[in-house]
């Protein structure tokens, strides 16, 4: 237990408390969880509102949303967790989630932001630095690791061609209509003046128009730049003269070579 | 004015003599001038500088204009002209330049050398006289000094008495000015005065004991001397007959000569920083032509500078040459048998051997009587065309190697003046022979009995000048050209030469020479042949390297000067197959069985010499289609202190042999002979069996069946045939009816058929030489045991496999091993081939499938261990419906690869142009591939989202579908202008990579295994080895491939490796040699990259390396090779530091080195490095030495000691287990068994390993606090290495949070990693796998 105290009374960055957290009861060291309430200027992140949300720091990689949840439900009412990368404003979530597609698993370490529903549980998740270390894997809710967590992600890797198939179509679906919108949007704009007089040319109308992109851009300028070459006078200063000539007494050989290069 | 021209200007303001070095000096100069003092491992480059201070001015860029412009002078226009004339281009003489410095003797050296030849000089003077004694009576000898002779037998006539040398002379090289550090000899004649001889002394060995005694009562008196360091005897050349006194100056030379000791010194700085900096290795002049050499133990540098030979020689006229012609005989029989007295313990009684039956008068008889079984190359028909008239003249046969070993000494002088008359005014002689000798030395071809000495290439070179092959007007270079083609072009062995001028009639012709020597050179005397004791196969093998190194010396691509001067070609990384004769000592037994009496008498009893020709002509003969050379090891005798007895024959240690195959034939299992056809055969053969091959039907006569099987029928070539193959020679009728005699030897697997060769050399040594078994040590694939796959013999039907064999034969003639698993790659290939039909051919799919390419490394041949046809257990899994799923309370199932497979599909205008659009469109294709196949060709599929899993022939094979088109999609960035640009994203790149750039590497190295049959176990040679060091993950696949691509495509100095083992070698002596600082690796695949020869490239001035070198050349109207790989070197350079620390280029990937653009880091390389050089030297070591205990697989197990944890896995869950290198002896059923080919199975657990998934999951967690290793095949432990740099305690940081505590240090709030809490989640993380965890160093307490 020497280590958890250490760990618990040690020294603390201002304005956190330190909760020690240990896998199970076996664990003998503890990692330590940085807490302090999440302060942010108010309705910048929306997600995560001040006073109500606790930010916690340093949460191990076998400790999911879910047993963060568990281990505050004791302070009050969690209303969300969000565990993330790294920090920044919550995202409100895309209410499209997919079950195959773009997946995000979340590796090692993470940040977490806690949200409560009342203010008073964040205080009282910061004194729970007085207690003994929390628990994420106990008897009643076991916290998968090791071969029986991968056994359980390699069964939940294979899909239900079903399922998928369904998820497709209506994604596909969606993607056609959007699309078919898109282009009658665009048709019907086609050749139609703005309100200053302006028409929108794109490549699909009857004189289509230069591709905006940077290839097609790079192409112009070097077509200018040798325009320009050929325009400008080699050997205009007598200086220029004369050092040619004299290349060429040296190193006759060599400008033989050379012109016959050109 | 252009800034190039500025630069390059001084190159004609300085000396001619440093005129092209210091160009050099220019760019680069100024490069580091503004990069500080950064070591540059360019030797070249920083030798240059040291010559530097010469020219008259160092800084080339402050010249003034009128310097600048000064026109050129005669001297430099001169110098400029010769290099177009007499070099090949201005690059190889700089080099080529360099390398005369580093190898040519110093003047301050040659005062001190001259001094102490004064010394030696008035010492020799002095010895005293002694009494004339018997030469059997050598009590006046000090017990000090024993004589350095073989005096077997002791008796003989004769007296003897020291008189002081009637001349002294320094003979050779020396005084040529042609001798190559680092040996430096100096030899001198020490004439014998005519008083001490006799006459008849030139028979029975007198002269070579009167000549021992003679320096071994020189060395008696010399040993007192104070001046010098060692007095030692040697053999010359390790010829028993010929022993010389070796003379070394004691330390205190130098105040002898009263100069200090600083001239003398090899710069010891350089030689230690070869060895510490791991990059810079091969690019040091200097450096190849010390290592190679083999070190002397330590000894004062002094001692090492020079040796001084002391050669007895006779007064000339004391012989009459006649005496000595190839003809005549000089050891008397009768005398030479007096030894055979049975006392004599290590000597060898030909009485009681029971050879001479009939008595020892005319032991002859017995050669004629003796029926010569086949011929052993030409000798032994010669030996036998000599036999046929005994009686003519002299009963005594021919004793042509001990005539010339006493006319040797009697032509000393005479060969120093004709040597120093050829090299008058003629300075590239000089140079030629210094790169001759080197070349030669980096061959091992200059030292031991029958060497191509330094000496013998000086009188090839003066013999060229004298048939005006080389002119005086020549450079070095060009003699070194000029010399190698005449070695390549002219077989000596056939047609000899001769330096003698005016034909003498009295003198032997050369055919005399031929039936006594295998190789011919006589020298200007007309009597000595100069290649004596060189065997045929040793000059075939000159041959085949001069012939090689003019291919190398006209091929534009490589750097001829760095392979074929700068790099050693030790025999075991040069030959194929090598293997050893343990026991030369057996060699006894040989001429026994080869009844070679007449050259043992002619050697001096020396039986390895004497059998050594026949042995290796005997193999030459038996590997004569599949070897197209076979060399073997000179031997050598080391030099020995005076007060030891003299070494015997059998002290030369083991002789070794290499094969050099020709792939096509090496592994062919028949040996076709003589057509034995015959009405009456045809009648009476059965046929027994029918090979697998189909070509051969076995047959047996019923004649040979019965009894006596050479006299039945046939023709005396068959008869040959036959004898010479023994009981290995059967009839047997081909398919085009003819039949033949032949010989079939056993092998199944392709790693067997390798093997071949072995039991040809092992069956004709004992049949013929009467060399056991147990005395070769046949090195030649003891590798490949870690990559072998299973059981090398399996019973048929054996069905569940409950021991460590996961191995499962498919529907075959059962019973096979998979040998090396090239069979199972192949096995695998045709799987994937079919598949890939019935992808093409699929209907009703949208759009059709336009490619299907593999990316896996089994379909290119280099998966370390191809997978194998499996059919899952079903009672061994948990089962979910129709799902198996590993069990947490059975063992890990067996690991189950997916093969890769990409599946363009062609492109159409209903692609979506949309990332999140193409991925669905992606996965509903796989949807229905799965389908499809399903119903078609009722294939057991599982479809993902992002790939197809097929279950076919028990293989799984991934399908990936890809769209050309995506790569492009995913780069699409719209900058806030509305502009559309490109940008590599990491997305982009991956899928580039995968779907692009994999397929096509797979192809070109499929392609390459059809060129090259070994390329694939090569490589998987290298991986394993690279696995084994835990460094799997730290290197990708594809970049070792390349690197072993590399060996094969560009061999040279070698030729492409045909063995696995060789291969691998080469492997380790690329990895730990190739200065991957300065260079790219270039890999020009499938002749991807052309060299655009001789064009001219005046715009050099864009790419600062050899810009001067390359414009200088082109001022003066030379052609320059300007190709790919140069323009490749140049922009490398000039990007050094923003590539890859490991920079691969090929055709298709010139500029960004993909393969390793992540992986290796710099750290890894350098530990790579640190790994082949040490597991090079280690298995060398093993495999030259046959008589240790040779356990090769010891550089496949790692060094674990430095790391700081150890996470010991538990092997039921490792499911790999049996791919590692010590197999455990037990294993846990992993749940698979035969594949059958019933339909509807379940699909089996894919890609499941634990411990990858736990190797990811703490790379993820503790990425940024410590480095994983872990040996993939079957490892049991993961090792850890903290990160020095993340112990060190940082402020507190929110984002610098991840695993550690805050604590205090000296009132300051730190975060520290929390290393108690991180070892107990290593056990957490792997609940079930890790065993326990091993903390092994306290590095991590703060």
């Amino acid at each position: 237990m020497a280590a958890a105290t250490g760990c618990a009374a040690g020294a603390v960055p201002a304005g956190y408390a330190v909760l020690a957290v240990k896998f199970s009861e076996r664990q003998r060291s503890p990692h330590c969880l940085l807490v302090k309430e999440h302060q942010v200027r108010e309705g910048t992140d929306t997600a995560h509102p001040p006073r109500r949300t606790l930010f916690v720091l340093n949460v191990p990689p076998y400790c999911g949303p879910d047993s963060l949840s568990r281990l505050f439900s004791r302070c009050g009412h969690v209303q969300s967790v969000d565990v993330c990368d790294k920090p920044g404003p919550g995202e409100k979530k895309d209410k499209l989630t997919s079950k195959f597609f773009d997946h995000k698993t979340l590796k090692g370490f993470q940040i977490a932001y806690v949200v409560f529903r009342k203010p008073a549980a964040v205080q009282a998740a910061k004194a729970l630095s007085h207690q003994g270390p929390l628990l994420i894997s106990t008897e009643s809710y076991p916290v998968k690791t090791g071969i029986s967590k991968w056994i359980a992600s390699y069964e939940a890797s294979i899909v239900d061609p079903k399922e998928l198939k369904a998820e497709v179509d209506a994604y596909m679906q969606d993607y056609d209509k959007k699309m078919a919108e898109e282009e009658a949007k665009a048709a019907k704009e086609e050749g139609v003046p703005d309100e200053e007089g302006w028409v929108k040319v794109t490549r699909k109308g009857r004189k289509p128009g230069l591709p905006r992109t940077e290839a097609a851009n790079l192409r112009v300028l070097e077509k200018e730049k040798q325009k320009r070459a050929r325009k400008e006078l080699l050997n205009f200063y007598a200086w220029q003269h004369r050092e040619t000539k004299r290349e060429r007494r040296l190193y006759p050989a060599a400008s033989k070579q050379l012109t016959g290069w050109i | 004015m252009p800034a190039h021209l500025l630069l390059k200007r001084p190159c004609f303001r300085v000396e001619p003599c440093c005129a092209v070095f210091s160009l050099q000096g220019s760019p680069e100069a100024a490069e580091e001038a503004e990069q500080g003092p950064e070591p540059r491992a360019g030797g070249a480059v920083r030798r240059g500088k040291r010559a530097a201070p010469t020219a008259a001015d160092p800084q080339p860029a402050k010249l003034s204009r009128a310097e600048l412009y000064k026109p050129p002078t005669s001297e430099e226009l001169t110098q400029l002209k010769e290099t177009e004339d007499l070099f090949h281009s201005s690059l190889l003489r700089l080099q080529i330049e360099e390398l005369l410095k580093e190898v040519t003797l110093k003047e301050t050296k040659k005062k001190k050398i001259d001094a102490f030849l004064h010394e030696i000089n008035s010492l020799l003077g002095a010895i005293p006289e002694t009494p004339e004694t018997e030469l059997t009576d050598q009590a006046w000898l000090s017990e000090d000094v024993k004589v350095p002779f073989l005096q077997v037998p002791f008796n003989v006539k004769g007296r003897f008495h020291f008189v002081p040398p009637a001349e002294l002379k320094v003979v050779g090289s020396y005084l040529l000015g042609t001798c190559v550090r680092p040996e430096i000899n100096v030899d001198i004649a020490v004439t014998m005065p005519r008083e001490i001889f006799q006459d008849k002394d030139n028979l029975n060995q007198r002269y070579h004991r009167k000549r021992a005694l003679y320096l071994s009562h020189i060395a008696q008196h010399l040993s007192k001397e104070k001046l010098f360091g060692s007095v030692k005897f040697a053999y010359m050349n390790s010829n028993h007959l010929k022993p010389i006194l070796l003379l070394r100056p004691q330390g205190l030379l130098c105040s002898l000569a009263g100069v200090s000791r600083l001239g003398l010194t090899v710069n010891p700085t350089k030689h230690t920083c070869i060895q510490h900096c791991s990059y810079s290795c091969s690019l040091q002049p200097c450096s190849p032509l010390s290592s190679c050499l083999p070190q002397e133990p330590v000894c004062s540098k002094d001692e090492k500078m020079v040796t001084v030979r002391l050669h007895a020689c006779p007064d000339s006229g004391l012989f009459k040459p006649s005496r000595f012609y190839p003809s005549k005989n000089n050891v008397r029989t009768a005398w030479f048998m007096e030894q055979s007295t049975p006392k004599e313990g290590t000597a060898w009684g030909w009485r009681s051997m029971g050879l001479f039956v009939s008595g020892r008068d005319c032991p002859q008889c017995l050669w004629v009587g003796s029926l010569q079984p086949f011929s052993v190359g030409r000798r032994l028909v010669l030996g036998s065309n000599k036999l046929s008239s005994p009686h003519t003249g002299a009963t005594e046969p021919p004793t042509p190697h001990y005539n010339n070993s006493i006319l040797c000494d009697t032509v000393m002088l005479s060969h120093l003046h004709f040597l120093s008359n050829a090299a008058t005014d003629f300075p590239g002689m000089k140079d030629g022979l210094a790169l001759l000798k080197v070349w030669l030395n980096q061959r091992q071809l200059s030292k031991g009995l029958g060497c191509f000495s330094g000496f013998l290439i000086s009188m090839l070179v003066a013999y060229l000048l004298m048939k005006r092959k080389i002119v005086k007007m020549m450079s070095g270079y060009q003699v070194l050209r000029s010399t190698l083609q005449f070695l390549a072009t002219t077989d000596l062995s056939v047609t000899g030469i001769s330096l003698a001028k005016d034909a003498d009639p009295s003198l032997p012709v050369l055919d005399d020479f031929h039936q006594a020597f295998e190789v011919v050179f006589v020298d200007p005397s007309g009597l000595v042949n100069l290649c004596a004791d060189m065997t045929a196969s040793k000059y075939h093998q000159v041959q085949f390297e001069a012939k090689r190194s003019m291919e190398i010396l006209d091929d534009r691509m490589v750097d001829g000067f760095q392979v074929l001067l700068m790099t050693p070609k030790p025999m075991l990384r040069t030959f194929d197959h090598v293997f050893h004769l343990k026991h030369v000592s057996k060699l006894q037994g040989t001429c026994k069985k080869m009844q070679l009496l007449n050259e043992l008498m002619d050697r001096g009893g020396n039986y390895v010499a004497a059998a050594l020709p026949f042995v290796v002509s005997l193999l030459a003969r038996g590997l004569s289609q599949r070897a197209q050379l076979v060399a073997h090891s000179l031997p050598q005798i080391p030099e020995w202190p005076i007060d030891a007895e003299p070494p015997k024959h059998k002290d030369v240690g083991p002789l070794t042999f290499g094969l050099l195959f020709v792939p096509e034939f090496a592994a062919s299992t028949l040996e076709k002979g003589p057509q034995a056809d015959h009405p009456e055969v045809r009648g009476t053969l059965l046929v027994l069996s029918k090979s697998k091959a189909g070509a051969v039907l076995w047959l047996k006569t019923a004649g040979r069946l019965a009894g006596d099987p050479g006299k039945v029928f046939s023709g005396p070539e068959a008869l040959e045939f036959r004898t010479f193959w023994g009981e290995k020679s059967e009839l047997r009728r081909f398919q085009d009816g003819s039949i033949c005699e032949a010989v079939v030897w056993e092998a199944s697997t392709v790693c067997q058929k390798r093997l071949i060769p072995e039991q040809i050399i092992r069956h004709l040594l004992k049949l013929h030489a009467d060399i056991p078994e147990s005395s070769i040590c046949y090195t030649g694939a003891l590798l490949e045991s870690v990559i072998r796959t299973g059981k090398e013999k399996l019973l048929p039907g054996v069905a569940v496999l409950a021991s460590r064999s996961l191995v499962v034969m498919p529907a075959q003639e059962g019973g096979e091993a998979w040998g090396t698993g090239e069979e199972a790659m192949v096995s695998v290939i045709c799987s994937y081939d079919d598949l890939s039909r019935k992808l093409w051919n699929l209907k009703e799919l949208p759009l059709t499938v336009t490619a299907v390419q593999g990316v896996h490394p089994a379909l290119r041949y280099t998966d370390v261990f191809p997978p194998i046809p499996v059919k899952p257990v079903y009672s061994f899994h948990n089962r979910k419906k129709h799902l198996l799923l590993p069990s947490e309370e059975k063992p890990c199932p067996a690991y189950v690869t997916p093969l890769k497979v990409i599946c363009h599909m062609e492109g159409s205008g209903q692609w979506p142009q949309d990332k999140g659009a193409i991925k669905r469109i992606k996965a509903a294709f796989h949807l229905q591939l799965a389908e499809l196949l399903r119903q078609q060709h009722q294939l057991v599929c599982r479809p993902a989202v992002t790939h197809t899993d097929v279950y076919k022939d028990g293989y799984v094979f991934r399908l990936q579908v890809a769209y050309h088109r995506e790569p492009l999609i995913l780069k699409e960035v719209v900058t806030p202008e509305g502009m559309l640009k490109y940008q590599d994203t990491e997305e982009s790149r991956q899928l580039e990579l995968e779907t692009l750039h994999l397929p096509y590497l797979t192809s070109s190295l499929h392609g390459l295994q059809q060129q090259h049959p070994v390329f694939g176990s090569t490589s998987r040679l290298a991986k394993r080895w690279i696995s084994a060091q835990l460094l799997s993950d730290s290197i990708s696949e594809e970049c070792v491939d390349l690197l072993v691509a590399f060996l094969f495509l560009h061999p040279a100095p070698f030729t492409p490796p045909s063995s696995p083992q060789v291969g691998f070698l080469r492997f380790l002596n690329l990895l730990a040699t190739f200065d991957w600082k300065n260079n790219p690796l270039i890999v020009n695949l499938n002749t991807g990259l052309t060299g655009r020869h001789y064009s001219l490239c005046w715009g050099q001035g864009d790419f600062p390396l050899l810009s001067c070198h390359v414009s200088l050349a082109c001022r003066m109207g030379l052609a320059v090779p300007y190709s790919d790989c140069t323009e490749i070197k140049n922009k490398f350079v000039a990007a050094r530091s923003r590539l890859p620390v490991m920079f691969l280029a090929t055709p298709k990937d010139q500029w960004s080195s993909m393969w390793t653009r992540e992986r290796p880091s710099a750290q890894i390389l350098q530990r790579l490095v640190l790994l082949a050089s040490e597991s090079r030297r280690a298995l060398e070591e093993q495999l030259v030495d046959p008589l240790s205990d040779q356990d090769v697989k010891m550089v496949f197990r790692p060094p674990l000691d430095f790391y700081d944890v150890l996470i010991h896995l538990n092997p039921n869950q490792i499911p790999r287990q049996l791919e590692s290198v010590d197999r455990p002896v037990k294993s846990a059923s992993r749940g698979v068994v035969k594949n059958s080919s019933a339909m509807n199975i379940l699909f089996p657990v894919v890609d499941y390993d634990p411990v990858q998934l736990y190797l990811q999951e703490l790379r993820d967690a503790f990425d940024d606090l410590a480095l994983f290793f872990y040996d993939k095949h079957g490892g049991e432990v993961i090792a850890v290495l903290w990160k020095p740099l993340s112990f060190q305690p940082q402020p507190f940081k929110v984002s610098s949070m991840k695993g550690r505590k805050v604590t205090t240090l000296n009132n300051e709030l730190v975060c520290v990693p929390n290393v108690e809490a991180i070892l107990e989640d290593f056990e957490i993380l792997g609940e079930g796998l890790v065993k326990n965890v091993e903390t092994r160093t306290e590095k991590w307490t703060i």
